[in-house]
């Protein structure tokens, strides 16, 4: 960056003496007295002085304050998925499971908010504040407003942590298992079964007040900056483009979450309706937005450090004006590409995905500016310390992850990604390697200004940066290699085949690496704080001050700190015709993708939102999605009415109508022989599909795609294929692989086996249960739910209470039977359902080895608790409208009986 | 910090490591999109947009290696 791009930094005097007509409102210096004696006390400590910076001017110590509570959720933050990890481990593995269904939730919930808005939020908001106003040479007003800011950020991490009891027994399971992002009316009191605290919506509110606060506080200083240099500056510096377009993206993108967390809290307390499928697109273009806001930061990093580090000017300003007004003005609107498998209207969801695709645009400006930003820098005039080790990783993770971003916008494409871990992937590869690298960037760029002292040690910086990469490249990987496989996000229970096993092991691992790099971070943070040398930076330009700082993390470091003085060779008009010629072949590309995906995006979009109008000989689906299982209505050639199962006959169509009541499911068949099967189910909405059965009759999962609450690795459903005539044994199926439905229930042989309860209510961590096989004749198999496996997660032992024993207690005095029927039941296909097999029902005993024994013809059964169980949490009462409350309907110890010649 | 040392002068470029950064970057989203290709309507679905992407990488590059140095 010349000095003609950033104006010199102006030092304002901190104190001055403020005429009396001037003088602050009286509450205002009450604050200005208590903060001066609190800070007056604790600076006197040296641990606190260093930490807190309590020698320095408020705005330092204010962003101090912002960037260690952004260093606390982001650890509180780890802690969450460190949590979700152990567990998904232990399940994987077989082991025992040591949280219960809400805490695990829970933490994925809280992860997901701590990491983003305590986290990354605050920590965008700290950087860009103090960086404006440096970089600007401005004196920050208004000091009370940016406390204000920052408390109630903070504040609203608590409220959406929600309540936990400390007494009589500590009780955390009431933590939001909601979902960082809504899925309307989860969680609301009245409409949803499972309740979070009012708390949580608050939570939001707060959250929104606070950002849209420091906007506020952003756009007056940038007003002042405007004044002051009304006619001496020509243009705003390049990075500061996409300052101001956080600036305005914040209030633009919370006003609507500020909006749909309003109308879900008056929904909590009866005020409604809500529209849940309205109130999920009013929240994306929060949920969408805030994304971009924080993928801002990376951008901001490349177009304020890239400059600096090349020590020249940015290749071309009007791209990088072109770049930050498209931005702006395109985020605000692509909600609907995140609903796309709902019934909304076509039109809406094509004219999102164009509109998606067009927000390539500005950042395909960004990269090739950035890009030839460098072009003509020798190797000798950069620098490889931790800020461009950074940059570079985040420009490669951008590349990473923001080049999946149109496979996930192509609707036709959505169905076979949408809400697996390939999601998740893509939304990490931007999280981590993109916004987080471009946010270390920064931070190294910039900390060593806010606490006077050059880095401690360049080695551990190296080390940060290089543990890092490896961990967060790592987990991004194996989450893709999981969701390519169709493996859904959030959800603790998922197929254990060795593949699926060995990557969630290896995830965990690279969680775990991911977590522990930082430790070279924070170990680096504290020793420069009390141990770094002290950072001079007189007669140094703010250039030579951020490559001064830079350096300190480099052992040897070789390149000049100093500027130099830099003559444009390049005309504008040659760099400006490249940047010409590139823009036009994107939007070339773009049209023509747009083009080609067309048609099936809208016959896809119309197949959701429109009943179908299937071939004669149909089956149709009429379903029903609860918490926590589907209720299944059978009209065709076979007549019915089931819970969890869905019978057809090979290779017949089925046209499926779906609603749901209580929050939103998902109907999700990850087929890869045959296509994917993928559609949202709303409340209050309709949603279809048409879908051809499996030639190949067997036993095929379909688990409920959309999280909804902390039983939803519970809520998985069977498609039951039989054969279109006569009866047909599973060989082909095995050996087909069960057309890739990698959520299909092993196939056992029936007779001798021992099908084993598990700490999540299942047969051997499956659900439905393994298929078992057999010959027509004698059928005899044993089950064993094992007391172990009862505790105060266990919704088959529907007793809560404080006492830790208490479910354990309740089957000692009940015999250690509870009320559901075991049993082997016929399908009746005529109408006639579920048809108990004579002799085979019995009473579900904890702790004993049950046999089941039946002659039986060829045919398919099912087999267990065909019925959902009716959960309740409410320990001693605890249980409340201020708490939250959970309950719903649970299957999980059920399964195909496969009876073939 | 010692006084300002004299840089090498030869090498490879940053230009030349954030053009592999993004060759790096843009494989591996590539790979992730052709993870899918044994889900039967791949072709129709997603095949268009994997291969625009492919494309504008290429382009990318090409035009980034064409275009004139900032200087």
């Amino acid at each position: 960056m010349t000095s003609s791009d950033t104006p010199a930094p102006e030092r304002a005097a901190a104190e001055q003496p403020i005429p009396v007509f001037e003088r602050p409102p009286a509450v205002i210096r009450f604050f200005d007295r208590t903060e001066e004696a609190i800070r007056s006390r604790l600076a006197k400590r040296t641990f606190f002085r260093r930490v807190f910076q309590l020698d320095r001017d408020w705005m330092t110590r204010i962003t101090m304050l912002m960037v260690i509570a952004s260093v606390f959720w982001g650890i509180l933050g780890a802690v969450d998925i460190f949590g979700w990890r152990t567990q998904v481990t232990a399940f994987a593995l077989g082991q025992p499971l040591h949280l219960s269904n809400q805490e695990m939730y829970s933490a994925l919930t809280l992860h997901g908010i701590r990491m983003l808005f305590g986290f990354a939020q605050q920590l965008e908001l700290a950087l860009f504040g103090v960086i404006f106003v440096t970089a600007f040479g401005l004196t920050p007003r208004h000091k009370w407003a940016y406390y204000l800011s920052f408390l109630l950020l903070n504040l609203s991490m608590l409220l959406m942590e929600g309540p936990f009891y400390l007494y009589p027994i500590f009780n955390d399971n009431y933590f939001p298992a909601t979902g960082w992002y809504f899925y309307s009316p989860l969680g609301i009191r009245g409409l949803s079964e499972y309740v979070a605290s009012p708390l949580w919506y608050l939570g939001w509110i707060a959250l929104s007040a606070a950002v849209i606060i420091w906007s506020g506080w952003m756009l007056l200083h940038f007003r002042d900056w405007w004044r002051s240099h009304r006619g001496q500056v020509h243009r705003v510096p390049p990075f500061a483009l996409f300052v101001l377009a956080t600036v305005v993206l914040i209030p633009l993108s919370y006003v609507t979450v500020l909006a749909s967390s309003t109308w879900d809290l008056f929904n909590y307390f009866g005020v409604g309706p809500v529209n849940p499928l309205v109130n999920q697109v009013l929240f994306w273009f929060f949920g969408h937005g805030v994304v971009y806001v924080l993928f801002l930061i990376p951008i901001t990093a490349f177009y304020f450090l890239v400059p600096i580090f090349a020590k020249r000017p940015i290749y071309s300003y009007r791209a990088a004006f072109v770049a930050a007004v498209v931005f702006t003005i395109l985020t605000p609107l692509l909600s609907i590409h995140h609903l796309y498998l709902t019934p909304v209207p076509p039109w809406a969801a094509w004219t999102t995905m164009a509109l998606t695709f067009l927000i390539v645009i500005p950042s395909a400006i960004t990269f090739f500016t950035i890009w030839m930003t460098t072009k003509g820098v020798k190797k000798g005039e950069w620098q490889w310390n931790a800020v461009t080790l950074f940059l570079l990783l985040s420009f490669a993770g951008t590349m990473a992850g923001g080049l999946t971003g149109p496979d996930n916008n192509t609707m036709s494409f959505d169905i076979d990604l949408h809400n697996t871990l390939f999601i998740v992937s893509h939304f990490h590869a931007i999280a981590l390697l993109s916004i987080a690298a471009g946010g270390f960037a920064v931070v190294y760029a910039a900390f060593p200004l806010l606490a006077g002292r050059l880095w401690y040690s360049p080695r551990l910086a190296q080390a940060h940066f290089v543990s890092t990469a490896i961990g967060w490249s790592g987990l991004v990987m194996f989450m893709d290699l999981l969701g390519s496989d169709g493996i859904l996000r959030r959800s603790l229970i998922f197929p254990l085949n060795p593949a699926v096993v060995a990557d969630q092991v290896w995830l965990t691992v690279f969680v775990v690496v991911s977590i522990g790099a930082q430790l070279f971070f924070v170990a680096n943070i504290l020793l420069t704080m009390f141990k770094g040398e002290l950072l001079t930076v007189q007669g140094l330009s703010l250039d030579e001050i951020i490559r001064k700082m830079a350096q300190s993390t480099h052992p040897k470091p070789t390149v000049p700190i100093s500027d130099v003085k830099f003559e444009r060779r390049t005309p504008r008009p040659r760099r400006e015709g490249a940047e010409r010629t590139w823009i036009t072949v994107v939007v070339v590309l773009i049209v023509t993708v747009l083009v080609a995906t067309s048609p099936l995006t809208l016959s896809d979009s119309t197949a959701i939102g429109t009943p179908a109008d299937p071939p004669a000989g149909s089956e149709y689906f009429s379903l029903v999605g609860h918490q926590y299982y589907w209720e299944v209505h059978e009209a065709g050639p076979i007549v019915g009415s089931f819970s969890d199962v869905m019978v057809v006959h090979a290779g017949q169509w089925v046209a499926v109508n779906a609603t749901a009541e209580g929050a939103t499911c998902g109907f999700y068949i990850p087929f890869r022989n045959l296509p994917v099967v993928d559609i949202q189910v709303i409340p209050d909405a309709m949603s279809y599909w048409l879908f051809q059965a499996p030639s190949i009759p067997g036993v095929y999962g379909a688990p409920d795609s959309e999280y909804n609450g902390p039983w939803f690795g519970q809520d998985m459903a069977a498609l039951v294929v039989l054969p279109a005539t006569g009866t047909a044994s599973l060989a082909q199926y095995e050996s087909n692989g069960g057309e890739g439905d990698i959520y299909n229930p092993p196939v056992w042989a029936a007779n001798g086996v021992v099908l084993t309860g598990d700490d999540e209510g299942l047969f051997n961590n499956s659900v439905p249960g393994p298929t078992l096989t057999a010959t027509p004749g004698v059928v005899s198999f044993h089950y064993y739910v094992p007391m172990s496996t009862i505790g105060i997660d266990n919704y088959l032992v529907n007793v809560t209470s404080t006492d830790p024993n208490g479910q354990q207690e309740y089957l000692a005095a009940h015999g250690d039977t509870l009320p559901y029927q075991f049993g082997i039941y016929t399908i009746n296909t005529t109408g006639g359902n579920l048809v108990p097999v004579a002799g085979t029902t019995m009473p579900l005993k904890v702790g004993s080895v049950l046999n089941e024994t039946a002659t039986l013809a060829a045919g398919v059964y099912v087999y267990g608790l065909v019925s959902p169980v009716s959960y309740v949490y409410n320990p001693a009462g605890e249980s409340t409208w201020m708490t939250g409350s959970q309950q719903g309907q649970i299957m999980g110890l059920w399964g195909i009986l496969w009876v073939s010649p | 910090m010692s006084a300002d040392p004299a840089p090498p002068a030869r090498g490879i470029t940053p230009f030349v490591w954030f053009g592999v950064a993004i060759a790096v970057g843009a494989a591996w989203a590539l790979f992730m999109g052709l993870s899918y290709y044994n889900v039967p309507t791949f072709t129709e679905s997603a095949l268009p947009t994997i291969a625009g992407v492919a494309i504008a990488v290429v382009a990318f590059l090409v035009i980034g290696a064409w275009a004139p140095a900032n200087e």
